[in-house]
């Protein structure tokens, strides 16, 4: 007996495990992908400049208009003594379309958290999304025997989540939300605990100046730099196809995807690297990634106020 | 292979199973702790009468808690699994509650006659004879154990009204303190009287004294005291005569001119006449007993309220 559900392994964000996940399973169909056109604009960070996240409307396991969820969450040692039971739960729960998700040490892998989508039980194996490595997000296989033994060495409890997506969502494109949204990202709106729009990078600026002598540069927040500007050019288009905007500010925004993707390229030589002048380098693209941004989403927002979307 | 966890049946406050199966499985005397704790009434915007549970009742500070949601409606599909899952737990000392439909359990003849989704406690199993030991509600609202056999358990739970087979498995923190806080009592006696929370459990609606007249007041309007909802006030006065005395008692206040005792010895009678006249209710549909609960109801607050102000004014001295 075999069972294999869909799974998107190339969904537009990557770098934050549970959103990936939550896209992995939602984008099945192009009109799926209206999702990301009222989601992901903004972005957040803590006060400290860590735990970077794209603001978004609940696109996660928890969300009860997206997805079906249960779970659930016993002592890791009584996962040791039923762990039998519990793979025979997890294969009649991915015969039912549930896909399966959880925290479990996986040797040798980048993320602790995994998402089965499938499973052989000829070849006793089961079919994982995940980070298997920094940067990788890609499917892998796991040996029953493997995956019961990753979870006999989590911390005292273990969590399993059950996830099906519903299928009865429409995807409502908000014009005036988009707009409200790209306001918010572009002018800064912070709180006293957390940072927002903008202010996110500019506080990564100052962050990279606290980098310490032969300290790698944590990519996370320069990978979602990228799948941020990535994102607003896809809206971009949608905007420029279905509202009327001016073609010519998709041609300008592939800019600022080239200087974030260079921003990007040129952190992960300074980690092989280590050559603190790479620093302010760094430093100077983002700010003026960040301006040429705002003149970019300023006019976008213009053309909102003049009518001309 | 058989396992039974010790359950008290006989409980201070069981109007409803949401901290009653808790308070059944607490060792040690707990109830000067709960003269501290279960003070506030709340009548929820939504018409929910009932004790303000403290928050901490369904943490991790009294209870270790874990759990297992799935879909009901795949229960039998998944039965070994399930009953492998809650045997382990039990084997680990962990008490099982959760929800089945009445209408498939056979001790429950008095739900024959329609789907009713009833909360139980698991509490011990005996794999030989493949049977589960579970305590739940009777009509009268009595707690009594009972056995069900798991094929039962496994129909009664996949044929659940509700989606979502909701297994609870929680066992006493030995290390949380349940003792009596002076402080908090206090505190608490003030927050009913002057119908307010403080704690950090925000429900919309009343409290307190407030509540007791919203709910008063719902009943007139409506025509109808529902017996759990009376069990409520009825535990509440009993709750205020078991503090008095514990005070009392304890010398944090005297009553030389058993003023206090009075008080308690007409509470108590009250609260007994409340809960009697509306069981009465269910076999004597007159309009003279509605009116008999509506007096003696106006009667109990008033003299809760008059009670519980001398109360506070001696604790504080």
């Amino acid at each position: 007996m075999k069972k294999i559900l869909f799974i998107n392994q190339n969904p537009p964000i990557k770098s934050i495990s549970k959103v990936a996940y939550a896209l992995s399973i939602l984008l099945e169909y192009p009109s799926d992908y209206l999702y990301l056109i009222n989601n992901f604009i903004d972005l957040k960070c803590d006060i400290n400049g860590n735990n970077i996240e794209f603001v978004d409307k609940a696109i996660n396991f928890s969300n009860h208009n997206l997805f079906t969820t249960y779970s659930i969450k016993i002592p890791t040692q009584s996962i040791v003594n039923i762990g039998n039971d519990i793979l025979n739960l997890i294969l009649n729960l991915i015969n039912d379309g549930y896909y399966v998700h959880g925290i479990a040490n996986l040797i040798d892998y980048y993320d602790r958290s995994y998402l089965i989508y499938g499973y052989d039980d000829d070849k006793k194996i089961l079919h994982t999304i995940n980070h298997v490595k920094e940067g990788f997000y890609g499917k892998s296989i796991l040996t029953y025997d493997n995956y019961l033994n990753s979870l006999k060495l989590n911390d005292k409890n273990s969590y399993i989540g059950f996830i099906r997506k519903l299928n009865n969502n429409t995807h409502n494109v908000s014009i005036l939300d988009i707009k409200g949204q790209i306001q918010n990202y572009a002018y800064i709106h912070n709180d006293s605990s957390i940072l927002q729009g903008k202010n996110v990078f500019k506080k990564q600026i100052e962050l990279l100046s606290n980098t310490k002598k032969y300290e790698k540069i944590e990519m996370k927040p320069f990978n979602i730099l990228v799948e941020h500007k990535r994102l607003m050019a896809d809206r971009i288009k949608y905007l420029i196809y279905t509202k009327g905007l001016d073609q010519k500010y998709l041609q300008k925004y592939q800019n600022i995807i080239k200087k974030a993707v260079y921003i990007n390229n040129s952190c992960k030589m300074y980690n092989n690297s280590l050559n603190n002048k790479q620093i302010p380098l760094i430093q100077n693209n983002i700010q003026l990634l960040l301006k040429e941004e705002f003149l970019i989403l300023d006019e976008i927002i213009e053309s909102y106020n003049s009518k001309k979307i | 292979m058989k396992k039974h966890l010790p359950v008290n049946l006989d409980l201070p406050v069981r109007s409803y199973p949401n901290y009653v199966y808790i308070f059944g499985i607490l060792e040690g005397d707990y109830e000067p702790w709960l003269y501290s704790n279960f003070l506030q009434l709340v009548h929820t915007e939504t018409g929910w009468f009932d004790f303000l549970v403290p928050q901490f009742l369904h943490e991790e500070d009294l209870l270790i808690r874990h759990y297992s949601y799935l879909p009901a409606n795949k229960t039998v599909d998944n039965k070994q699994s399930i009953i492998n899952m809650i045997i382990e737990m039990i084997n680990n000392d962990f008490y099982v509650t959760g929800i089945f439909n009445d209408y498939y359990v056979s001790f429950r003849p008095h739900y024959k006659q329609w789907d009713f989704d009833h909360f139980f406690m698991i509490n011990g199993y005996d794999n030989e004879n493949r049977l589960f030991n579970v305590v739940s509600y009777t009509k009268e609202i009595v707690l009594k154990e009972e056995k069900i056999s798991f094929d039962d358990f496994i129909i009664a739970c996949n044929n659940l009204i509700s989606p979502t087979l909701e297994l609870i498995f929680y066992k006493q923190n030995k290390t949380f303190k349940l003792e009596f806080n002076i402080n908090k009592t206090k505190k608490y006696i003030e927050d009913f009287l002057n119908s307010i929370n403080t704690t950090r459990l925000k429900q919309a609606g009343l409290y307190g004294i407030e509540a007791l007249n919203s709910y008063r007041k719902f009943g007139i309007d409506k025509r109808f005291f529902s017996l759990t909802r009376i069990y409520v006030i009825y535990e509440h006065a009993k709750l205020v005569v078991n503090l008095t005395e514990y005070l009392i008692n304890n010398k944090y206040i005297d009553d030389d001119e058993k003023i206090l005792i009075e008080n308690i010895k007409r509470i108590e009678k009250m609260g007994e006449l409340l809960k009697f006249i509306r069981i009465k209710m269910d076999f004597v549909k007159s309009n003279l007993i509605f009116s008999k609960i509506i007096d003696v109801l106006n009667t109990l607050i008033s003299l809760e309220e008059g009670h519980l102000k001398l109360l506070l004014e001696k604790l504080k001295g």
